[in-house]
């Protein structure tokens, strides 16, 4: 196990920094972006034996069960916030550092599956149809997603840029 | 993906802006040692045949989200509940990813091996029902936090000192927080506690109602609940679990609840939440 421990470190190391990049990607925020890596990664870790026989690219590996795990929390999250009543949470953009990107604010209203397809796409780079392998879905799913984002997008975009 | 959809000026703005250097999210040196510990942790919990067995020489994350606040006051973007064009994504659970060659969930859990660890568990470790610690039970809270049995305890008020609803100013005064410099939060920020992350995995802070969420990492909540553990635990641990599919939610003190998360039938989350978040 001591080896095992040993191999995860280094790729820990390794990966750290662009795990958490593309968490910010996936997430919009530094916060869920370091709690998805950690959740990620600890799960990744203590089966590290397994995931290293299945694939060559462990962060591949981590990067999809990333954008997996955000889609099922934000789930999670939403019925909890249905149940408890909360109330819309007010934005704090005078602290982030995207405050002028008409594109970040626009990414930010997308709920998260169109926002992984759009991450997996423009952030990893994938197809089509590594988006659907990788998020479960089917192809067609992911065409429609991706077109609703992108439609979504130019819109939002669109507002800001009659607006200013 | 080349169709009449392709969006190449907007393509291209998106993986500008993922590009961007901005996007680097900074993170503490112990940060990656934290991360193996965590996963010790996790493979123990797993594979351990009793609880006490995990209860010694944890290490948990101590420091990526320390150092995020002082760079980057956002606050967590903890959901949407504005979302509204989520199309066919809702009603539909989360697929794991299919791919024969890397899929990160699919051996998780071994139906048969996690039920042999789960009567392995309950044979050995026997748990007390959360009747015996009643949340508000008089002089219980003053409790919170300190180590029973080896773990620390979260709920049902509080953990230690820090308590569900205190404001930022009184808890940075008592000295609960390690990264108070970053100051208080607009809206909500999300916070660690001065006494290292082997307990609390991280505390989010509203500007308006104050402590409203306290994620455990190590800690358990009074009756046992802790995470590792199956559904079956849980409910023993704290009867009349509210929820379904995956998320319950438990009363804990007055104004406070906890909230357990699961995945693939087991507790991945456990935090202790204000009933009045603010903009948590």
């Amino acid at each position: 196990m001591a080896g095992d421990d040993e191999d995860f470190a280094e790729f820990v190391e390794s990966a750290l920094p662009g795990l958490l990049r593309y968490g910010h990607a996936l997430t919009g925020n530094p916060h869920d972006a370091a709690d998805l890596v950690q959740t990620a990664l600890e799960k990744v870790g203590a089966r590290w034996r397994e995931v290293r026989r299945k694939t060559q690219d462990p962060t591949a590996y981590v990067r999809r069960a990333m954008a997996n795990a955000h889609i099922s929390r934000w789930r999670r999250t939403r019925r909890e916030n249905l149940v408890a009543d909360i109330p819309e949470r007010q934005g704090n953009p005078a602290s982030d550092p995207f405050e002028h990107e008409p594109l970040w604010q626009a990414l930010r209203e997308l709920p998260p599956r169109q926002r992984a397809v759009i991450v997996l796409r423009y952030y990893e780079g994938l197809s089509e149809q590594e988006i659907a392998r990788s998020l479960g879905i089917s192809q067609g799913t992911v065409k429609s997603q991706a077109s609703k984002a992108i439609a979504s997008l130019r819109s939002r975009l669109t507002v800001v840029t009659e607006e200013q | 993906m080349s169709n009449a959809d392709e969006p190449d000026e907007l393509g291209q703005d998106l993986r500008r802006l993922f590009a961007d250097e901005r996007l680097t999210v900074p993170h503490s040196e112990g940060a990656g040692e934290a991360i193996v510990a965590g996963a010790r942790r996790r493979r123990r919990r797993r594979h351990a045949a009793t609880g006490s067995a995990v209860a010694t020489g944890v290490l948990m994350l101590a420091g990526v989200a320390v150092a995020v606040p002082q760079v980057y006051d956002s606050p967590p973007h903890v959901a949407s509940p504005a979302d509204s064009d989520d199309g066919d994504a809702r009603g539909q659970e989360p697929a794991e990813p299919t791919t024969p060659e890397a899929s990160p969930e699919e051996d998780a859990a071994d139906p048969g091996r996690e039920l042999h660890e789960q009567r392995e568990r309950e044979r050995t470790t026997p748990r007390s029902p959360a009747a015996e610690v009643e949340p508000g039970e008089p002089g219980n809270g003053e409790h919170d936090g300190m180590t029973f049995g080896g773990d620390p305890t979260l709920g049902p008020g509080g953990y230690g000192a820090l308590r569900i609803g205190m404001g930022f100013e009184d808890a940075r005064e008592a000295g609960l927080l390690a990264n108070a410099g970053a100051g208080p939060p607009e809206g909500c920020d999300s916070y660690t506690l001065a006494e290292g992350t082997d307990s609390v995995r991280t505390v989010r802070i509203s500007a308006s109602t104050g402590v409203a969420v306290i994620i455990a990492s190590g800690a358990e909540t009074p009756a046992g609940a802790e995470i590792g553990d199956t559904l079956d635990e849980v409910s023993e641990a704290h009867p009349g679990l509210d929820g379904d599919a995956g998320t319950y939610r438990a009363k804990a003190a007055e104004g406070a609840h906890y909230l357990f998360e699961f995945d693939e039938g087991v507790l991945e989350r456990l935090s202790l939440r204000s009933d009045d978040p603010g903009e948590c």
